[in-house]
C-alpha cells in the first residue's frame, strides 16, 4: 500500500508542491508556539506548595484629613494601633472567616517584590542576590491562609508551630536550602542577610512559585512586628471555610461588615480574591495579552492547514472518480479507500517533517525560542532547559496535532468521495 | 479609442460572469476558497483596525496627525546609574515655553489617575479617571462641550477648583447634562464644573478621563520631584503635547525643539547626562516607547510587524494558490482551446487573475466583517498589541469602538489593498502555470 499511495504522490508532484510548501511553513510556525505553551503548561505542573482558593485580601484604608467623619486624635500611634486590632478581631469573628493572616508585600501573585541578598556563612560564595522576602506579621496566622507545607505538601504548617520570640528567625522555601546549603540540612543554621543581622533558619517549607506561569523561586519568610508607621502598608488577607462562592462571599463580606469596620479613621475600602490578584496582574504585564495573541496565531495556523488539506484533497478526490470507482468494483472497502487517502496525507506529513527540523534548528541557532520563566536561578535546571529533549518532545506534539488535522482535513472530502457508487464513478471511464 | 473601452469593459464584465458561474458550480470549493480568504483578512485586518484607532484622528484626538509629543526622559549620572521619569515643569517651560514654530503646547500631569468621586446625599463613592491638565489642553484636543466652557488660564493661574467632567458622569452624578457651576466633591474637595464634554473612548490614551482638573489646583502635584543629583531638575511628572500649525510644519518644530532639548541638557552639572531619546515622537511613535531611558529602535519594530502581516498573508496564500491552482488544472481543456484559437497567454493570464479576484473580494467582505467580530470580542483587551506595559481599562470601563472606527474609507482601503495583495499572491503562479503550458498538452487532458 506504501508503494501505491508513494507512487501516487510523485505522479501528481506538481499540485503537491503548494500543500507540501504549506504543510512546511505550518509546521515550523506552529512548531514555534507549541513551543512556547509547552514550557508554559511544565511551569504550571510545577506545584507550588500553598493554595490561593478561598483566600482573600482586604484592602483597609483610613479616611483622609477632608473626610467630615475623619476624626485626628484617633491618628495617635497607639489609638491607630488599637483601632487597627479591633477591626482584625471583627473580621476573625465573621462565620465564614477561617483564618486570618497579616503580612508585608507577600501576597502570592500580587506583583509587588521586596528582595533581599542572602548567603550561607559557611560558604560566602553561595549567596543569593535577590531572593523574595515575605514579611509576615507572628499574631495571626499567614502560612495557614495560604496553606504552606513542607515534606512535599505532606505537612501544613502555621505561624503557631514557631517560637518567634528571636527577631532573628527565618523560614526558608526548600530551593534556598539547595541554593545555599547542596546536599545537607539548613535548619538551625545562620544565614547572612545583607540588609540586617544575620538570620536563624528555624524551618525549611516547600517550593512556592510567584505565579503559575514561573518556576518555583527563592523566598524568606521574617517576622515583622506592626508599627504605627507601617500599618497602612499591612496586607489582611483571609480564608474562608469556602461555603460561598467568590461573588457572594465578597458581596456578604462587604454589606455585613463595611460598618463594622468603620473603626477610628479605618474603613474597608475594597475585598478582593487573591486569584483575581494574580490574574489582574498578569493582564498588567502583558501576559494574558500574550498567550492570547498567540493561542489565536496558533488556531490560525491550524485553521489554515485545515482549510487548505480539504481544498486540495477535495479537487485531488474529484478528479481522481474513476480510479476510486474502478477500486470500488475491484473490491476495496469504503474503509480502505479512506485509509489509503489517509496514508497519503500523512505521507506528505512525513516528508516535510525533517526540512521542517532543519528550519527549527535555525530559530534555535538564532536564539529567537523563548523559555518562559527561565530566570537566572540556573544552576537548579527543568526539562525546559535541557534543549534537545524539549526539541524532541514539542516536534512529536507538533507532528500528532498536524496529523490529526491532515485526517480531519482528509475525512471530509473522503466521506462524499468513498460514497460514490462504482456505476456512477465508472460512468465518466 | 472608445470603442477599445469599452470592449476592454465588456470583457472584464465576463471574466466576472464567470467567476461568478464557477461559484456557484463548485459551491464547496467556493466556500473553502472564500473562508482561507477572509480568514486571512480578518487577522490582518484586526492589527490593521487596532493600529488605525492607536493613529488616526479620533474624537477628540482629532489633530494626532500634527501634534507632537515630549513624554518621558532619562539621566544617567558619572558613575552610570540610570533613572528615567516624566519631566519637569521647568524642563518642559524651558525647552517648550516659548517656540515660535509651534501652534500651541499643553502641560500635562503623568498619566490618568484615580480617584474617587463623592455622590451627594449618599456615602457611596464612585471610583473616577481623572487627569490634570492645564487650559491649553482644550485647544490642542477638540473636546465637544456638551455644556459651558473649558476653564482658563485665569483658572489655572489662581489655582481655583476647577473642573470639566464627561457627559456620562454628569448624568450618573446629576441626571442632567446642564450642570455649569455646580459642584462636584472629588477626593472630599468641592470642584466647580467649567463644562461638560462629550465622552472619550478609552482608545483615546491621550485624553481619556471622566474628569478634567487643572493641576494647579493641587498644590502638591507641581512640587519639586525626586533626588536633583539623580534627575538634574529634568525629570519629574510632566509630560508635554505640542500642536503643530500643519503636518509639513512638525519637522520645524521638532527641530527648534531638539535645539532648545540640546541648550538644556548642555546645563546639567556633575557630569550628569540627560536625554529625550529622539523625542518629541509623532502619534505612531508614542504608541511603542515605554521608558524614559531608552532609545527605541524604529526600524526593528516596523521590520517586525512587517512580518507579522507577512506572515498572515503568505500562509493563507500558497494554500490559496494550492487550491487555484487545482481549479486551473481542471480548465486545462478550456485554456488550450482557447489558446490554439489565438488568445496570447497575457491574456488569459490576466482572466484568471481577474476571474480570482472575484473570490478574494468575496473572501475580504467575509473577512472584514469577522474581524469587526474579533474586535468586538476582544476590545477590552486587543489594544494591548504593541505595548509592553499594558494598558488596562480600570474596573467598570467597558473600551468601546464607534462604527466610525471601524466603518471609513480608510478602512476599506486598506482592506481593499490587501485583497489586491493577496490576490496576487494567491493567482499569479498558478496564472502563470496554466497560461503557459504547451496547447498540445492542454488540449490532450479532455
Amino acid at each position: 500500500m506504501l508503494n501505491t499511495v508513494i507512487k501516487q504522490i510523485l505522479n501528481r508532484k506538481k499540485s503537491n508542491v503548494w500543500i507540501t510548501l504549506e504543510l512546511l511553513l505550518v509546521f515550523c510556525f506552529l512548531w514555534y508556539m507549541v513551543d512556547y505553551f509547552f514550557v508554559l503548561a511544565y511551569n504550571h505542573s510545577i506545584p507550588s506548595h500553598r493554595n490561593v482558593e478561598n483566600t482573600y485580601k482586604l484592602d483597609l484604608s483610613q479616611l483622609s484629613d477632608l473626610h467630615p467623619d475623619y476624626k485626628p486624635d484617633d491618628d495617635a500611634p497607639l489609638t491607630l494601633i488599637d483601632n487597627f486590632y479591633r477591626v482584625i478581631n471583627r473580621i476573625r469573628l465573621y462565620p465564614e472567616v477561617e483564618t486570618v493572616g497579616l503580612s508585608f508585600d507577600a501576597v502570592p501573585g500580587g506583583g509587588s517584590f521586596r528582595g533581599g541578598t542572602i548567603y550561607s556563612l559557611e560558604d560566602t560564595t553561595r549567596m543569593i542576590s535577590s531572593a523574595q522576602v515575605y514579611a509576615i506579621v507572628p499574631e495571626e496566622d499567614y502560612l495557614k491562609v495560604f496553606h504552606y507545607t513542607t515534606d512535599n505538601g505532606r505537612k501544613p504548617v502555621s505561624v503557631k508551630d514557631y517560637d518567634w520570640s528571636e527577631p532573628n528567625g527565618v523560614i526558608i522555601t526548600r530551593m534556598v536550602e539547595e541554593l545555599l546549603f547542596p546536599g545537607g540540612s539548613a535548619t538551625g543554621k545562620i544565614i547572612g542577610d545583607y540588609s540586617k543581622s544575620p538570620l536563624r533558619i528555624i524551618d525549611v517549607v516547600d517550593n512556592v512559585k510567584r505565579s503559575d506561569r514561573n518556576r518555583p523561586y527563592p523566598c524568606y519568610i521574617i517576622p515583622q512586628r506592626i508599627t504605627d508607621a507601617n500599618v497602612k502598608y499591612v496586607e489582611v488577607v483571609v480564608r474562608t471555610k469556602g461555603n460561598l462562592s467568590s461573588a457572594d462571599f465578597t458581596e456578604q463580606f462587604r454589606r455585613d461588615l463595611s460598618p463594622e469596620l468603620r473603626i477610628g479613621n479605618f474603613y474597608l475600602k475594597n475585598i478582593t480574591s487573591v486569584r483575581k490578584i494574580g490574574e489582574g496582574n498578569d493582564l498588567g504585564f502583558g501576559y494574558t495579552t500574550t498567550n492570547r495573541i498567540r493561542a489565536g496565531l496558533m488556531l490560525f495556523f491550524m485553521v489554515n492547514i485545515l482549510l487548505c488539506v480539504i481544498g486540495t484533497f477535495w479537487y485531488r478526490i474529484n478528479s481522481r472518480r474513476e480510479e476510486i470507482g474502478i477500486r470500488r468494483v475491484m473490491g476495496a472497502t469504503r474503509q480502505s479507500i479512506f485509509n489509503q487517502l489517509n496514508m497519503e496525507g500523512l505521507c506528505l506529513l512525513a516528508l516535510i517533517t525533517l526540512p521542517a527540523i532543519l528550519i527549527e534548528m535555525q530559530f534555535i541557532y538564532a536564539d529567537m525560542i523563548e523559555t518562559p520563566g527561565r530566570d537566572q536561578f540556573s544552576s537548579i535546571s527543568y526539562l525546559p532547559d535541557r534543549t534537545v529533549l524539549r526539541f524532541i518532545i514539542t516536534n512529536i506534539l507538533t507532528w500528532l496535532i498536524m496529523a490529526g488535522i491532515v485526517i480531519a482535513g482528509i475525512w471530509f472530502p473522503a466521506r462524499a468521495a468513498s460514497r460514490i457508487a462504482p456505476v456512477d464513478a465508472l460512468r465518466s471511464e | 479609442m472608445d470603442g477599445k473601452c469599452s470592449n476592454k469593459l465588456y470583457m472584464y464584465k465576463q471574466y466576472f460572469k464567470q467567476a461568478w458561474h464557477l461559484l456557484r458550480q463548485e459551491k464547496l470549493f467556493s466556500t473553502i476558497y472564500i473562508l482561507g480568504t477572509g480568514l486571512s483578512i480578518s487577522m490582518v485586518m484586526v492589527l490593521a483596525i487596532v493600529f488605525y484607532v492607536k493613529i488616526a484622528n479620533i474624537y477628540p484626538e482629532t489633530n494626532r496627525d500634527r501634534t507632537l509629543f515630549m513624554r518621558v526622559g532619562g539621566t544617567i549620572t558619572a558613575d552610570g546609574s540610570e533613572s528615567s521619569s516624566r519631566l519637569s515643569l521647568d524642563m518642559i517651560r524651558t525647552t517648550m515655553g516659548d517656540l515660535k514654530t509651534a501652534e500651541i503646547v499643553t502641560v500635562v500631569y503623568a498619566e490618568r489617575c484615580g480617584g474617587e468621586v463623592q455622590m451627594a446625599g449618599t456615602n457611596e463613592n464612585l471610583p473616577v479617571t481623572v487627569r490634570y491638565v492645564d487650559e491649553n489642553f482644550w485647544k490642542v484636543f477638540n473636546f465637544n462641550f456638551r455644556d459651558g466652557k473649558p476653564f482658563s488660564e485665569a483658572d489655572r493661574q489662581s489655582g481655583i477648583q476647577t473642573a470639566v467632567i464627561a457627559e456620562s458622569l454628569a448624568v450618573r452624578l446629576f441626571r442632567t447634562t446642564e450642570v455649569t457651576g455646580r459642584s462636584v466633591m472629588f477626593n472630599f474637595r468641592p470642584y466647580r464644573i467649567a463644562g461638560v464634554v462629550k465622552d472619550p473612548s478609552f482608545v483615546a490614551d491621550k485624553t481619556y478621563a471622566l474628569l478634567w482638573i487643572p493641576w494647579s489646583a493641587d498644590k502638591s502635584l507641581s512640587d519639586p520631584w525626586g533626588d536633583p543629583s539623580y534627575t538634574g531638575g529634568a525629570l519629574g511628572r510632566f509630560q508635554a503635547c505640542i500642536l503643530c500649525p500643519s503636518v509639513s510644519k512638525m519637522e520645524d518644530v521638532k527641530t527648534e525643539i531638539d535645539a532648545n532639548v540640546q541648550r538644556y541638557a548642555s546645563t546639567m552639572t556633575n557630569g550628569l547626562v540627560f536625554s529625550v531619546n529622539g523625542q518629541p515622537d509623532r502619534q505612531w511613535q508614542t504608541i511603542f516607547r515605554c521608558c524614559g531611558g531608552d532609545t527605541v529602535d524604529w526600524n526593528q519594530i516596523l521590520f517586525y510587524y512587517a512580518l507579522i502581516f507577512l506572515i498572515f498573508l503568505l500562509v493563507p496564500a500558497v494554500s490559496l494558490s494550492g487550491m487555484t491552482d487545482s481549479r486551473m488544472e481542471r480548465r486545462l481543456a478550456e485554456m488550450g482551446v482557447r489558446r490554439a484559437f489565438g488568445a496570447p497567454a497575457r491574456k488569459l493570464m490576466t482572466q484568471v487573475v481577474v476571474e480570482n479576484f472575484v473570490f478574494t473580494l468575496l473572501g475580504g467582505t467575509v473577512g472584514l466583517m469577522f474581524s469587526w467580530l474579533l474586535l468586538l470580542f476582544s476590545r477590552n483587551w486587543i489594544l494591548q498589541i504593541g505595548q509592553v506595559f499594558a494598558d488596562v481599562p480600570p474596573d467598570g470601563v467597558d473600551v468601546s469602538f464607534s462604527p466610525s472606527m471601524l466603518m471609513n474609507y480608510t478602512v476599506f482601503f486598506i482592506a481593499f489593498l490587501i485583497c489586491l495583495v493577496l490576490n496576487i499572491l494567491a493567482a499569479i503562479i498558478p496564472a502563470w502555470r496554466s497560461s503557459h503550458r504547451a496547447i498540445i498538452y492542454s488540449l490532450n487532458v479532455k
